[in-house]
């Protein structure tokens, strides 16, 4: 629990972004373009590098919460400004800070219209994704966690295709109707903490202290509901997803690349952050119907996937299908499977954010999305090629790549929980093989069949630039994840301790 | 004989009376005083309402006992009268401009706001239900009087009538509650009677205990606009000019909700078990028929009249818990709705141009493209109505969200949050109409507003502020709010 840096760097890190967004606001004019994306580019590599400047100092062989911040806030009701970061979040935290970047670099093409507006929003909603990693307390993470739908719903709702309102809207309401949920329930762990037979006897909403809470399973289901609803959302868990083609595809590229890259994790983050430590006895009775919950998602998201025509779309079911898998794996609850779904958060958010960024690409070009549009690229495109067939091979899991790293734990975790879950959850690979292999197929071989894409340019320098620390993520975690396993090792670890707790005596109450 | 003059600590007063002075200067001597500066009737009110503010601020650490027969002056009191008076200061800046555009300003306007904010201040102060009525008679009238403000305008008149008939049988029907009430205990004094309704054993008694408490909730209900008492609201508030608007919902529900909790937790607070559940289910008709009614809603006046029905009904939420911490929970939430509520009626001042008041959602079309600063201040004001972190709402509406599950009424708790998530839809169409619609004008010459008004700008300056600040630091907010519910809540029994 030391700051050996002596300063408060997460604090820093969490609102370096919005200091960017102050600085857009102030500092620049609507007809200077070159300026507000410098200063944009700035604070968020700015930001990238902080958060690197974490790792040395972090300490990969005990569970409990390092660089904490912590002072009061509200002291009325109990409220602390309590920032921390542990196993759990900091590959989260690296993986925001470093798509954020590549989301800005790939939007300076794209966007023409409104520049300070949206480079305001994408810091803002930089600074909300860090909030929600970085925060040990729960009304500061219930305030970050709402402050990101606001950025988000502009994203979307200003720069994104042509039915971008009803997307804007549906992904606002949505989410808000889970969070509010959500909001209960935290409102209901801090008074019951106060209650000495549960907790420590003061009401707090301090998430570590709440960690030590033993509720009876009655009250732990209901709580455990209300969270389930705002987290499922959010995964997006079947059939809890349908928010998630529309906004995806009506995103223009960088809020999809951060929508799917980052935002999609915060409802596992969420899982295994606060129902699995929390609430164990809850997350043990509903585990078989989530995981099921979480197979048909695997299956029904790749078979939905093949059926599409529009590349995006094809993609954002692809997630539907992948984020199962880490559902599955985190509600295995053993250490293959949560440690191979804390990897798969990564790994997705490294290969759907490159998709979502080759897609954008190719739509830069000819502002289509529809596959029959395409064909032979890979003969107009090679360069293109490549960098799509890689990132296509780390979708599906292929050996070698980071991909297969995470879906072998999970599925390790899933048959030594259940033989049936591994069984339903290979299909779902050799679905997410079919429909990619096919996508590939159609788009970048055979003969150049329209016109048009004759004449389209290969990747530049600048798009290649973006899409290189992706493909080198792929690359480094396929063969040798062992550096990032073990940043997390030590707080899965512990998070499963808890999972094995005795469970509340039931003649209390 | 001598004449024995009554020991009246006339500082105790003060506010009161600068407030009549100055509404007494400005409507007699509105002519010459016109003369001198065109700004100096609205300077004056303006003035008087921040004199009065810290008149007000200076009794917070002064007792006058002898007063409290009728009239207190504990921390409850000036709470509310700082918010009374926050109220009538940024009415009056707001209406300047609006006077301007419609070329209807007259010392009457001000002086009756002003007479209105004195009835508001008498209110909250009152010891007994003399006193009480006593303001809410002046609030009222001087309210119908500026409801119709607007002499050939149909609707202004309409909404001063309908006002005025619905709220004289209101009247009525507040003064028949506190008549059993005295039927039932013998005195109007709410401290005397916190003790005899204790103690109440007869069956004929407590049956008139209970008639007037239906009496009582039916003619507040009224005053703050709660379902089923709501008819009225969107009628009036459309009619009545905007600026009057912003004055009614968020200045004359303070008082009412101020006066609300006092007789409630006073003199009704040992038999809570009466009234608990009927304002829990008032207040959950209220949020779910406000935020449902709001949906369809095209001109905004009537969807700022919805929604504030539907915060009412939050605050209720807080009222129906029946704790010191749901009722500190109301206490700030009518300060936080203040600003957002006044701050949207502010925005339809400022889209007005001569010869047109803007009312129209539509009318907001293409406002982040032309006055980004505004439509950004806008976007604050509705998040803050909506509850999203980082404004005051969300504090607000957490606290009484909080306060309500502490009670144990966590079924209320899910409508008001789910009615927070109905809410969405209508606020967002604001925002909708700002920032992706394209303006239906685009001549320069339309482009920017007439008349631009600098005092419009500051109050929106401050709004922001405020919103922005307590959402972001509310610490002392919530002492302030439970501070100034100590006095009251010594009184009562529960929590």
């Amino acid at each position: 629990m030391t700051n050996i840096l002596g300063i408060p760097i997460l604090t820093l890190l969490c609102f370096l972004p919005l200091a960017g967004t102050l600085a857009i606001a102030i500092c620049t004019k609507k007809d200077q373009p070159e300026r507000i994306k410098n200063i944009a580019l700035v604070f968020s590599v700015a930001t990238f590098l902080l958060s690197l400047l974490i790792l040395p100092g972090f300490k990969t062989d005990t569970a409990e919460m390092q660089f904490v911040e912590r002072t009061p806030w509200i002291s009325a009701i109990g409220v602390e400004y309590f920032l921390g970061i542990d196993g759990i979040s900091i590959l989260l935290i690296l993986l925001t800070t470093l798509l954020s970047m590549i989301a800005m670099v790939a939007s300076f093409s794209v966007i023409t219209d409104r520049l300070k507006e949206y480079y305001g929003s994408l810091l803002m909603l930089e600074t909300g994704m860090l909030g929600v990693f970085l925060s040990m307390d729960f009304v500061l993470f219930y305030v970050f966690w709402e402050v990101m739908l606001v950025p988000m719903y502009f994203l979307i709702g200003m720069w994104g295709g042509s039915n971008r309102l009803y997307a804007a809207i549906k992904f606002f309401l949505y989410t808000l109707f889970g969070s509010v949920l959500m909001l209960l329930g935290i409102l209901a762990l801090y008074f019951l903490n106060g209650d000495p037979a549960f907790g420590t006897g003061i009401p707090t909403f301090n998430i570590p202290t709440l960690f030590n809470i033993r509720l009876p399973l009655h009250m732990q289901l209901w709580i455990f509901a209300s969270f389930f609803l705002g987290f499922a959302i959010k995964v997006p868990l079947f059939p809890f997803h349908t928010w998630l083609p529309d906004a995806h595809v009506e995103a223009p590229t960088a809020g999809s690349v951060i929508l799917a890259g980052v935002l999609l994790k915060m409802g596992t983050y969420g899982f295994v952050r606060f129902c699995l430590p929390i609430l164990p006895e809850a997350s043990k009775f509903f585990a078989p119907g989530i995981a099921v919950l979480a197979l048909i998602g695997i299956v029904y998201g790749a078979l939905v996937a093949m059926a599409q025509t529009d590349i995006k779309k094809l993609v954002a079911y692809s997630s539907v299908s992948h984020l199962g898998f880490v559902v599955l794996g985190l509600f295995a609850m053993n250490s293959a499977g949560v440690t191979g779904a804390m990897l798969q958060m990564i790994n997705h958010g490294i290969s759907t954010g490159a998709l979502f960024l080759l897609v954008g690409m190719v739509y830069e070009r000819r502002h289509t999305r529809k596959i029959q549009e395409f064909g032979g690229l890979a003969h107009v495109m090679p360069v293109y090629a490549v960098l799509f067939a890689i990132t296509m091979f780390s979708s599906i899991g292929l050996p070698g790549l980071n991909g297969f790293v995470g879906e072998f734990l999970i599925l390790l975790g899933a048959f030594q929980k259940e033989l049936w879950y591994a069984a339903v959850a290979v299909s779902g690979i050799v679905l997410g093989a079919a429909y990619m292999l096919w996508l590939y197929q159609r788009v970048m071989f055979g003969n150049v069949t329209h016109a048009e894409n004759k004449t389209l340019k290969d990747c530049t320098r600048r798009e290649v630039l973006y899409m290189i620390p992706l493909i080198v993520l792929m690359f480094w975690i396929g063969i040798y994840p062992k550096p990032y396993l073990r940043l997390m090792e030590a707080s899965i670890a512990n998070t499963l301790e808890s999972l094995q707790k005795p469970a509340q005596a039931t003649e209390l109450l | 004989m001598s004449l024995v003059l009554p020991n009246i600590p006339l500082s105790a007063l003060l506010p009161e009376i600068v407030l009549t002075i100055s509404a007494c200067i400005i409507i007699f001597l509105q002519r010459p005083f016109a003369k001198v500066h065109t700004h100096a009737l609205s300077s004056l009110a303006f003035v008087s309402c921040i004199v009065a503010i810290g008149f007000a601020m200076n009794l917070w650490n002064i007792n006058y006992s002898e007063f409290m027969q009728h009239f207190l002056t504990d921390h409850y009191a000036i709470y509310f009268k700082s918010v009374l008076l926050i109220i009538s200061a940024l009415t009056i800046l707001i209406s300047k401009r609006f006077l301007a555009i419609t070329k209807a300003e007259r010392g009457e306007y001000y002086g009756l706001i002003l007479l209105a904010t004195v009835g508001m201040l008498t209110m909250v102060s009152g010891a007994d239900f003399i006193t009480i009525y006593l303001g809410l008679e002046t609030m009222a009238i001087a309210s119908y009087i500026l409801a119709a403000y607007f002499r050939s305008d149909e609707r202004s008149s309409e909404a001063g009538l309908k006002y005025f008939l619905l709220g004289a049988f209101n009247s009525g029907i507040i003064l028949y509650g506190m008549a059993l009430l005295y039927g039932a205990t013998g005195t109007f004094n709410l401290a005397e009677m916190h003790s005899i309704v204790a103690g109440l054993s007869e069956p004929g008694k407590i049956q008139l205990l209970y008639f007037s408490l239906i009496f009582l909730i039916a003619g507040f209900g009224f005053k703050i606009a709660a379902v089923p008492f709501h008819m009225w609201a969107p009628d009036v508030y459309e009619g009545a000019p905007t600026p009057v608007a912003a004055f009614l919902s968020s200045g004359s529900k303070t008082a009412s909700l101020a006066v609300i909790i006092r007789i409630f937790l006073v003199v009704f607070g040992t038999v809570s078990a009466l009234w608990q559940l009927w304002i829990a289910y008032i207040a959950a008709l209220t949020m779910i028929f406000g935020n449902i009614a709001a949906l369809r809603q095209t001109n905004v006046k009537r969807l700022l009249a919805y929604s504030s029905i539907a915060q009412v009904g939050y605050m209720l939420l807080g009222l129906a818990s029946g704790t010191t911490m749901g009722s500190s929970a109301v206490l700030m939430y009518t300060f936080i709705y203040l600003f957002a509520n006044i701050g949207l009626f502010a925005s339809l001042v400022f889209l007005s141009k001569e010869g047109e008041t803007k009312e129209a959602v539509s009318d907001f079309s293409g406002l982040g493209r032309r006055h980004p600063l505004v439509a950004f201040a806008i976007t604050i004001f509705l998040l803050s109505l909506i509850g999203i972190p980082p404004t005051a709402g969300f504090i607000g509406k957490f606290y009484l969200f909080m306060a309500a599950v502490n009670a144990g009424y966590i079924k209320l708790a899910v409508v008001g949050v789910l009615a927070s998530v109905i809410s969405v839809f209508y606020y967002m169409r604001i925002v909708v109409a700002m920032y992706m619609e394209k303006s239906a004008v685009e001549t320069e010459k339309d482009l920017s507003p007439s008349h631009p008004s600098t005092t419009l700008g500051y109050a929106f300056s401050l709004m922001l502020f405020v919103i922005l600040t307590v959402g972001v630091y509310p610490g002392p907010l919530f002492d302030l709010a439970r501070e100034s519910l100590s006095s009251v809540a010594s009184v009562k029994v529960l929590d």
